[in-house]
This record gives structure tokens, C-alpha cells and sequence, in this order.
């Protein structure tokens, strides 16, 4: 029988398993690529990558784990970024620059033509290495 | 024990205080018809400090305290309301809510790409539209910042300070706090 893996190994390979569908063709890598059909939806990837890693070091590290909203989430890391996280409190305001970024893509129609191409590589590298290095995950 | 088992505020390490209307009252905050707060011990102290403080403001002291033995045997029951955690939806000073609004005008004025803000409020969240002319992550980064440092000033209100690059994108009803030429 095979044992459920714990809540922080499942936000992890959700996270890769998000992070997969960034080396699909139809979503390539910013950093080397100028050519990309989809950048809001690559930044709304990326999001949802950070997310899950965050997500993982919250059930990691026996934080609060259950949100209603992303407002409450957000609300829940600036609380515990400002007491006592100091990773949390790294990588903060990257994190709600992606979301803010992330929500802003998805409900505007004209969103992507404001996306500069070194912006979509910051939020890339951001959700797929620093904030896993910087959490420890 | 009994009085309610859908209003439940656990306040520290399983102590907890029933939010009955006198409480309300006293700590100036309203609470939603059913919700539950859980509190981990990372932070706890935010929820002390914030209880405390408004008690203290209020010269009084929490209606009902119990241990966490009493906590563990209500666990149960508690597990039902888990599905339906609710917030503190703060009740605030209109005083209050214009000194965000104008702290985060300010913050906003030297921000050489915010043209115009907006600000709406959806129960306890203050919303913030800020008119960009262009969209980027190190603006984003710097919004964000803003965000932070106001919530960390304002710490029973939820803050949001979100880009729009045209007026269609912001909410109707909003209030228009910021013009740029």
C-alpha cells in the first residue's frame, strides 16, 4: 500500500508538476526566448508555482494552512512576515508583486501588451528559483 | 460551554474567549455570523497583542477565558466548524480609514508612473486602485512594499493596493484620492 504523501510534499509536486507546463512548447522560457504567444498566462503559472511552494513551507513549518481567499493568505504572510518569518519577509513583496501581476493578467483584456519580456523573466526565475531556494525547499 | 458552538474565537494555545455581543462591544470589532480564528503558535502574539491592546483601550478585560483541556474536548465539535472559518471583520473609525487613505496617497505621489488612485472598501478590505501609464515588476515590487508597510501600521485591516492601467478596470463607486498631471 502505498502511503499518502504529507501535505508539504503534495504543494511541492504540485508546484513542479505547475512548473512542468512552463517547459511546454507553447510557454517558453522568457529568460531565452523573445517570441511568447502567452505571457499572461506564464506569469499566471509562475503565480500558482509560488503559491504551492509557499504552500509547502507553511504546512513545513506548522504555520496556518487554511485560507478562504488569497486576500486572507495574503493578509495571514504579511502578519507572520512582519512578527516573526524572516523568509516569508524575503520574499514578501515578490510574491504579492506576482500575484498583483498574476490577478491583473487574467481580469484585463488588454493586460499583456504591458508586459515587458525581462519582467516575464523576473517572475520566472523568481517563482522557480528564489523562492524555493530561499524558503529551504 | 454550550452557548454557541459556531462562535468561537481561539485566541492563544487553544485559550479562547466566546465573541458575544458585549465583547464586540468592548473590543470595537464585529464578528461574522459563524467563524473561527485558529491561531498557531507563530502567531499568537499578533493576536495577544491586538486582543490586549484593544482591551486595554477599552479598560476592560475578555468575558470568558477556558484552558486548552476544555478546548481539546470541544475538538469535535470544532471540526465542523473548520469548514467554515470566518475573519474578524473589523469595525473601524471612519478617522481611521482616512488616514490610510491618505497615507497611502502620499506613498503614492512620488511614484512617477501612478497617474491616478482610487480607493473602495468591500467589508473589512480597503481596496486601492492605482492608474498606472505602465506595467512593471520593479513598480509592482515597489506597490507591494507600500502594501506591507501600510498593513504593518494597520494591522486589523486587509489592504490592497492593486494596479489598473484604464478607468474601466476600476470598480464602480470608487473614490478618486490621487490626480496626476
Amino acid at each position: 500500500m502505498t502511503l499518502p504523501l504529507q501535505l508539504d510534499k503534495r504543494h511541492i509536486t504540485q508546484a513542479k508538476h505547475n512548473e512542468s507546463l512552463l517547459s511546454e512548447s507553447c510557454f517558453p522560457n522568457p529568460c531565452s526566448q523573445t517570441n511568447l504567444n502567452y505571457k499572461d498566462w506564464t506569469v499566471t503559472i509562475a503565480f500558482y508555482v509560488a503559491l504551492h511552494y509557499l504552500e509547502a513551507y507553511l504546512h513545513q513549518h506548522n504555520f496556518r494552512t487554511s485560507f478562504i481567499s488569497h486576500t486572507d493568505r495574503n493578509d495571514y504572510l504579511k502578519r507572520i512576515a512582519s512578527l516573526s518569518d524572516r523568509k516569508i519577509a524575503r520574499v514578501l513583496d515578490k510574491y504579492l508583486a506576482l500575484y498583483k501581476l498574476s490577478k491583473y493578467t487574467r481580469y484585463t483584456a488588454c493586460s499583456y501588451h504591458y508586459l515587458g519580456i525581462s519582467d516575464l523573466c523576473d517572475c520566472f526565475t523568481f517563482a522557480l528559483k528564489e523562492l524555493p531556494q530561499t524558503l529551504g525547499l | 460551554m454550550e452557548r454557541d458552538k459556531q462562535k468561537t474565537l481561539i485566541v492563544k494555545n487553544g485559550r479562547w474567549i466566546w465573541p458575544d455581543e458585549e465583547l464586540e462591544s468592548d473590543l470595537n470589532i464585529r464578528f461574522p455570523p459563524r467563524w473561527r480564528v485558529a491561531v498557531s503558535e507563530n502567531e499568537t502574539d499578533f493576536w495577544e497583542d491586538f486582543l490586549k491592546s484593544r482591551l486595554a483601550s477599552k479598560s476592560c478585560k475578555p468575558t470568558s477565558f477556558v484552558t486548552y483541556d476544555d478546548f481539546s474536548k470541544m475538538e469535535h465539535r470544532m471540526l465542523k466548524i473548520e469548514e467554515e472559518i470566518g475573519r474578524i471583520v473589523p469595525q473601524p473609525p471612519m478617522k481611521e480609514i482616512d488616514q490610510i487613505v491618505e497615507d497611502v496617497a502620499s506613498e503614492l505621489r512620488p511614484i512617477e508612473e501612478a497617474k491616478k488612485a482610487y480607493y473602495s472598501q468591500d467589508k473589512n478590505v480597503l481596496h486601492f486602485s492605482v492608474m498606472v501609464s505602465g506595467l512593471s515588476t520593479s513598480l509592482l515590487e515597489r506597490i507591494s512594499k507600500m502594501e506591507i508597510s501600510i498593513s504593518r501600521k494597520y494591522p486589523t485591516f486587509s489592504i490592497e493596493i492593486e494596479p489598473a492601467t484604464c478607468d474601466e478596470d476600476v470598480l464602480k463607486g470608487s473614490r478618486l484620492i490621487l490626480v496626476k498631471e
